[in-house]
């Protein structure tokens, strides 16, 4: 006969809350070198491992398209696809024979090139790709291929959406935030090279570019690589002003219910205290929404980048006749904004941001990714140690503040809107 | 939950695959070509109570990983009461309502805790930073080995499943399926529908979980930072099934699949899949001629004349059957001509020898794939977990999994012989003007 499950369980979590928290073990340090203007920003982190990735964003997406939709998303594939300084295909096969990855993302502010391979592969790849992005020698002869790839991705409906474009699509009023990041049919037809050329010495110069490289890499030689690129006019990224508080309905074949709120996440603190509220959240909506059986997915998060902090939350469940799930969406939030949580709940959410932390170092691609949404202040020790000495009254006093209904965004997709 | 994609207990990362959707432009993934790399070497046996156990060591690893399989999944449910296997699954996985549970625990070890029902097979998965996984795998054991299932939870989960089918969405893998086995297939997904979900009781539960989760229905696989002796000493003391004979549980014949497969259906998108049912001699080869199709198919389809915004190529099991699949997607009518140029790229794999450059980038892309799933223990678990769960052949499945056989020469020739014939043909074309 065995012992009744609750006190199992109960055991199992004392245990595992008695454990030193997971991002004690990790190295978490981060290097950002000095650069001088013109120069890409850099960002290090090296960890043993299998793999290494490099993430480089050019803080120009659809909004600075203008009326040319889609000329970022093209402009990406011109420096891969019409670029004297590479030979695509060798390049690609050697991202295959390294069984890496190569992303190439377009948002409405920023867009980049994510690199992951072997680390016994990585340097040539790397060297390659940020010569290619950073270093181009565009070829208008090889126009015709870039656009053909452009065009294959801006026939996809919503191609390159991701929450923040969704949201910043909804909310900010300046038109441009509705530009499609991978444009068009139309409009990719109609862009010609000197188009993609400007835009190139412009917007995705080495002035406008993060280097971000994780995992196990040659740190000097990749720190001399990128500081070698240079050219073009550093553009500050401005934040839109976000109409708050905000509530919209859309039409959508399913249902989802979304709250965010609008939020500023500067330092280390800022960052910690993000990262137990989504874990206070994300412990709530569990218990009141998957465990009461109203919903089956469901996410709550920290958004960071460097233009838009949302802290989200995210149900896709339809309106119970008996319940107003929006209502009680908001409800829930409110529990949490008002510190309705006990000692255990907060020490679970403690330990949930820091296992999150810990699995983000452990991982080049994501850990890229993290740095580049937002530098050290989002990941590193620092942050690590705000972790362990944020309390109570400091982390219910910021939570008051960030989670005030006049900071809120109701968004509801639905059939009948 | 249900395995996303694919409707039986096949590994998404054994796919060759360039995705140039959404955000991932293009992502490579796992070959299963020839060994070249040494990995842990799993020790593999079944217990005196008739448990396979199979543990694949990474000594110091950060994160240790176990998969429980029970060989049993939605085609076990009875009529009329189809869904059941997969709400077992999901009130076994949830523990105790009420209180701070297994989820809450795992949650807090920023651990991974999951479960997958397919129709063959039902997956327990756990994934945990080394410090934490002790303890959680011991909660997770217990929980699958002993359920209570109050009603209560019973019917809140009615409602979450009620919910995830609400999010389902078929994939082609899953489509593929239900028209190679429709004769069987009750309702087309493992989540039933809603009327026989509220069929079933708490009595049909506990019954199904006493006949299907036997030890001799099961097998447990740990990797990461785990040792044998450990892994012992945890069944011990969290497994909590009664010992069974090999013969209280006889694997059923395998179905046949009704072959060939010609179907061109409505959908918002378009897409194109191409493929063989292999003959069972063939399997070895199936994963280098996959290979190297998906080289060729990149290389034509979207490095030198971009038609195509993913295509993936690679071998899978449906009950026992063995298929090599090319998949392609695009995003217009300009890629009229993808059906035809798959086909001819599968074909000519089988006649146009392989070259000494796309030897030479098979070979490395296989050591780099090997080295770092041998590095993963997710990785490894979900290998050594696809490996049981191929009832007919898992001595041979968990062998290639360590050491994957090599292509002999002159072996693609005769899969083409005995494989690539009309009548073993599969063709799905998805398209807003076909249906």
């Amino acid at each position: 006969m065995s012992r009744p499950h609750h006190a199992i369980h109960g055991a199992l979590l004392a245990v595992t809350l008695l454990l030193p928290p997971a991002a004690r073990a990790e190295p978490l340090d981060v290097e950002t070198p000095p650069v001088e203007a013109g120069h890409p920003r850099i960002v290090l982190a090296r960890r043993w491992g299998q793999t290494a990735t490099v993430r480089i964003t050019f803080s120009a997406g659809a909004v600075d398209d203008e009326g040319q939709k889609g000329l970022t998303r093209l402009s990406q594939y011109a420096l891969l696809a019409a670029n004297g300084r590479v030979d695509l295909e060798s390049f690609l096969l050697g991202v295959h024979a390294s069984a890496g990855s190569l992303s190439i993302e377009t948002r409405q502010r920023d867009c980049a090139f994510a690199l992951t391979a072997d680390r016994r592969d990585f340097g040539p790849l790397a060297r390659q790709l940020l010569t290619a992005a950073l270093s181009p020698r565009l070829d208008a002869r090889r126009f015709a291929s870039a656009q053909a790839r452009a065009l294959i991705d801006g026939l996809q409906r919503g191609g390159g959406q991701d929450f923040l474009t969704l949201v910043a699509s909804l909310v900010v009023e300046d038109g441009r935030y509705r530009n499609e990041p991978w444009g068009n049919r139309e409009s990719l037809e109609a862009l010609e090279f000197q188009d993609v050329a400007d835009h190139v010495l412009d917007r995705l110069s080495p002035a406008n570019a993060t280097v971000v490289v994780t995992g196990d890499f040659d740190r000097d030689e990749i720190l001399r690589l990128a500081r070698s690129f240079r050219g073009g006019q550093a553009r500050p990224v401005s934040r839109p002003t976000l109409g708050i508080p905000f509530r919209t309905s859309k039409p959508s074949s399913s249902e989802v219910n979304i709250r965010a709120y609008q939020v500023k996440l500067e330092t280390p603190h800022d960052a910690a205290v993000a990262r137990v509220a989504a874990a206070l959240l994300d412990d709530e909506l569990w218990r009141r929404f998957r465990q009461a059986g109203l919903a089956y997915s469901y996410t709550a998060a920290p958004l960071r980048s460097a233009w838009l902090d949302l802290l989200a939350v995210i149900v896709p469940a339809r309106d119970p006749s008996s319940l107003p799930l929006s209502g009680y969406l908001a409800e829930t939030v409110d529990r949490v904004r008002a510190g309705a949580f006990d000692d255990l709940q907060l020490a679970r959410a403690k330990r949930a941001a820091q296992a999150s932390l810990a699995a983000d170092d452990r991982s080049p691609p994501a850990l890229a990714q993290v740095l580049a949404n937002g530098g050290v202040t989002w990941h590193g020790r620092a942050v690590a140690d705000e972790l362990l000495t944020l309390d109570r009254s400091a982390l219910v006093a910021e939570l008051g503040r960030w989670l005030a209904p006049d900071r809120s965004l109701v968004i509801y997709l639905g059939p009948t809107p | 939950m249900t395995r996303p994609l694919h409707a039986t207990p096949v590994n998404p990362a054994s796919l060759s695959t360039v995705a140039l959707a959404a955000a991932v432009a293009l992502a490579l993934t796992r070959p299963a070509l020839a060994s070249a790399a040494a990995g842990p070497t799993p020790h593999r046996e079944v217990l005196p109570g008739g448990l396979e156990l199979v543990v694949a060591p990474i000594p110091g690893a950060a994160t240790s990983s176990l998969r429980f399989l029970v060989r049993s999944g939605s085609l076990r449910d009875p009529p009329g009461r189809e869904g059941m296997a997969h709400l077992l699954e999901h009130l076994l996985i949830r523990g105790a309502p009420g209180t701070v549970g297994l989820v809450e625990a795992a949650r807090a070890a920023g651990a991974t805790l999951n479960a997958f029902t397919s129709h063959e097979t039902t997956t327990y998965v756990l994934d945990a930073p080394t410090g934490t996984f002790g303890p959680l795998a011991e909660g997770l054991l217990r929980a699958v080995t002993n359920p209570t299932l109050p009603t209560a939870q019973i019917e809140k989960e009615l409602q979450v499943v009620s919910e995830e089918g609400r999010e389902q969405r078929l994939g082609m893998f899953a489509f593929l399926e239900n028209v190679l086995y429709r004769s069987d297939l009750p309702s087309g997904t493992t989540l039933g529908h809603g009327a026989s979900r509220e069929r079933v009781s708490r009595t049909d539960l506990m019954s199904f979980f006493q006949q299907e989760y036997a030890t001799s229905n099961s097998a447990l696989v740990l990797t990461g930072d785990v040792t044998v002796e450990s892994a012992r000493q945890l069944l011990e003391r969290a497994f909590l099934v009664p010992p069974a004979l090999p013969e209280e549980y006889p694997p059923a014949a395998p179905p046949s699949p009704v072959l060939p497969v010609l179907e061109k259906v409505r959908a918002g998108r378009i897409a194109v899949m191409v493929g063989y049912a292999l003959e069972p001699e063939d399997r070895p080869a199936c994963q280098p001629l996959a290979d190297l199709v998906w080289l060729r198919a990149y290389l034509e389809l979207y490095v030198r004349q971009p038609i195509t915004s993913s295509v993936e190529v690679g071998c899978i099991t449906l009950r026992g059957a063995d298929f090599l699949l090319a998949l392609a997607t695009a995003p217009s009518l300009d890629a009229s001509e993808l059906p035809d140029a798959l086909e001819r790229i599968m074909l000519g794999a089988t006649t146009r020898p392989i070259t000494e450059r796309e030897r030479r980038l098979l070979l490395q892309r296989r050591q780099r794939e090997l080295d770092r799933r041998n590095q993963s223990s997710q990785e490894l678990a979900d290998d050594l977990a696809d490996a049981e769960a191929r009832l007919h052949d898992r001595d041979r499945a968990s062998a290639e999994v360590v050491a994957p056989p090599p292509l002999s020469p002159g072996a693609t020739q005769a899969v083409a012989k005995r494989s690539f014939l009309p009548e073993r043909r599969v063709f799905l074309q998805l398209s807003p003007f076909e249906g």
